[in-house]
């Protein structure tokens, strides 16, 4: 139930949502705190005067399957960030906050500070700091120090101060928490829960409202725009390379002056779209490796009022779009050579420290503070989990994902690309590795002899003849009629199994079967032989006594069987046997089905093989 | 979530020459089987009607 009481700042009237413990952002500028007695007090914060969001007060959203409604937001800004708590209220709860910043969004959902799995003060932590072992063990993934608050709309009631705490932890099972020390010691934990822009549905947006940041540059005079301010947080002057980096509450600040100048394959303002999302080109920027200087890409900063932040990076003519993430690996021990995400295992491909030698236009934070920063890339093409651990900004993760230049020519338009050197790290060369490869080869017999079982167990298999015949001793050659068969199958077989006991001799069956209805025939011929001796003291033997043959193709009908049998008039044989089986599955085509098809997995293993070969050749930990 | 295994971003795409060649030998297979053919055997089956042979192995 909203309630409505005259501004102490300004005397207009401002509404509260609710009677309970609360600030409010009023149009002129304060920051209003509604006490528990209903009180109205002017605070010394400020409300945010710059909208570039879309998110508002009055914003809906839904997640897991519950609607919520947006209230009001806090906007801190951290050394290098600026971040987003939309204070949130579900129908139940309203003890929730949509974290969103530079295109990630987060449900904080409150916990039992009993979660925390560091003892001790958390404020004398480090970032890196890890606390138990395998599947239990935490580590400290970031710890930002505000050093501004502003408020929009209306934000539950918290004793908020700048320079309080905010902590994020990770668990090795990818859960993680966000702990804010908003008293000292004192801490409310939250568990964070992963979402997407689609995934929320937000309704009841606004346009965003740009309010750039100008000034002259000091170098040259001109006048430098920073569109994304305050998410832009280092801009570089397109006429004489001067880096400027923001520091609140002081405003851009000279930093050092880029020497070198390339000529980007994309320009700033440039629009495309990637992945559906449709971006402009805020700034690019080419970067170096600090110990090994043959390691230099090319960066180009992207922006959408949705999704946020993105970059392009261009290596060697190899395209990749990579995207800030909260849902991100979990790596204990920054030596591992390997990482997990969603059950698929990343490569460490490469590690680095790198800066930026030639840059214009404006970048999220600070783009420029990186020398501190130890870079490791993990792959898995077509993509990569990069790690980034830096002193100011904690551990982040960006995930990478192959582009084709096509993709990129036809999303921006260009006519011309640099020519491609090498394999590239994500490059797509239908690599699946090596469990992936196994895995689909097991599924896939396995369903071919599910397959074939399935039919095979629908056969007749129906005894049309067992009978043993006997042979006359001065004839060579006999011949026997069978049948008539009643054969119904559209398509069928028919199997002649026939055992005759030669000894150091042959015996052969001809079989004709001839449809009585249209008079047509078909025959075949097989044999037995078998010899055996003494080779000396050695006794030796070859041959079979017993052998199949096969019609195949019997239409329906009514057929008849005539057998002919063949033996060398010196043959000592009394008797054959016979066994006619129709509608018998075939095993044989089984064999031959798993035969063929694992050509094609022992070909991906060696063709894989030999261009992950070229591809790890570019990097100095080959894991291959 | 695109079934297309031919579009990049469906999480079927690597997987989709092992897709091809399966539903290729599978429909071999089950071809063979139903009509109760056996693959790539070379029987002496001769068939004939009133107008003599018509098919020599």
């Amino acid at each position: 139930m909203s309630n409505t009481k005259p501004c102490p700042g300004c005397g207009k009237s401002i509404s509260f949502l609710t009677t309970t413990p609360a600030y409010r952002s009023c149009d002129c500028g304060k920051v209003i705190r509604q006490h528990e007695n209903g009180q109205l007090s002017q605070t010394r914060e400020r409300a945010v005067d710059q909208y570039p969001e879309i998110i508002q007060p009055g914003t809906t959203g839904v997640f897991s399957g519950n609607e919520f409604v947006v209230k009001g937001r806090l906007r801190l800004r951290f050394e290098e960030t600026v971040v987003n708590y939309w204070d949130i209220s579900f129908s139940d709860n309203d003890d929730y906050w949509l974290m969103e910043a530079y295109g990630m969004y987060g449900i904080l959902k409150r916990n039992d500070p009993a979660k925390i799995p560091f003892d001790g003060a958390l404020v004398n932590l480090t970032v890196g700091a890890v606390t138990g072992k395998g599947n239990k063990g935490w580590i400290l993934e970031s710890k930002d120090k505000i050093s501004g608050i502003s408020f929009e709309g209306e934000v539950k009631s918290r004793e908020y101060r700048n320079h309080a705490n905010i902590y994020g932890m990770a668990s090795a099972t990818g859960e993680k928490l966000m702990v804010m020390e908003w008293q000292n010691n004192q801490y409310k934990v939250y568990e964070v829960l992963f979402t997407s822009f689609a995934e929320l549905q937000l309704k009841q947006l606004r346009e965003p409202v740009y309010s750039p940041d100008k000034f002259p540059c000091k170098e040259c005079n001109t006048l430098i725009t920073v569109q994304l301010f305050p998410y832009s947080g280092s801009v570089v002057c397109t006429s004489c390379s001067q880096v400027y980096v923001y520091k609140y509450p002081h405003g851009f600040s000279k930093e050092k002056r880029l020497k070198l100048t390339i000529r980007p394959a994309i320009s700033i303002g440039a629009k495309g779209e990637l992945k559906g999302i449709r971006y402009k080109v805020l700034g690019w920027a080419e970067k170096t490796g600090t110990e090994n200087t043959d390691l230099r890409w090319r960066e180009y900063c992207l922006y959408n009022s949705q999704e946020g932040f993105a970059f392009l990076r261009e290596d060697d003519g190899h395209w990749s779009y990579l995207r800030k993430q909260l849902e991100t690996p979990v790596l204990l021990d920054r030596a591992e050579e390997n990482c997990t995400f969603n059950n698929e295992t990343f490569l460490l491909f490469r590690r680095y420290r790198a800066s930026v030698t030639a840059a214009a236009g404006e970048f999220p934070g600070n783009f420029f503070d990186d020398t501190q920063a130890t870079v490791r890339e993990y792959i898995s093409p077509p993509e990569m989990w990069i790690r980034d651990e830096n002193f100011n900004e904690g551990i982040t993760w960006y995930h990478a994902q192959h582009l084709s230049q096509s993709e990129i020519q036809n999303s921006f338009g260009l006519d011309t690309m640099s020519s491609q050197t090498g394999v590239g790290a994500l490059q797509p060369t239908g690599y699946l590795n090596r469990y992936k490869v196994i895995i689909a080869t097991v599924v896939c017999v396995t369903l071919l002899i599910l397959l074939h079982n399935l039919i095979g167990g629908n056969k007749e298999e129906r005894m049309l003849l067992d009978k043993k015949y006997a042979l006359t001793d001065s004839v060579m050659s006999q011949t026997f009629n069978t049948g008539p068969f009643e054969l119904t199958k559209f398509s069928s077989n028919m199997e002649l199994d026939f055992y005759a006991r030669v000894q150091n001799s042959w015996f052969t069956l001809n079989a004709t079967l001839v449809n009585m209805e249209t008079g047509k025939e078909s025959s075949l011929e097989k044999g037995v032989e078998y010899y055996e001796g003494n080779d000396g003291s050695e006794r030796w033997s070859e041959g079979y006594r017993r052998n199949q043959a096969y019609f195949t193709g019997i239409t329906p009908g009514k057929y008849m069987l005539t057998i002919k049998t063949t033996r060398p008039a010196t043959a000592s044989l009394n008797d054959f046997e016979l066994k006619v089986i129709y509608d018998i599955p075939n095993g044989v085509n089984i064999w031959w089905a798993v035969t063929l098809f694992l050509l094609y997995p022992v070909f991906r293993l060696l063709k894989d093989f030999f261009l992950e070969t070229r591809r790890w050749n570019n990097s100095p930990l080959s894991q291959h | 979530m695109s079934i297309n295994i031919f579009n990049n971003n469906s999480p079927y795409y690597q997987y989709r020459w092992f897709i091809i060649i399966f539903l290729v030998v599978a429909s071999v297979m089950v071809f063979h089987d139903l009509t109760g053919r056996r693959m790539f055997a070379y029987s002496n089956q001769q068939h004939w009607n009133a107008k003599g042979p018509e098919h020599h192995k």
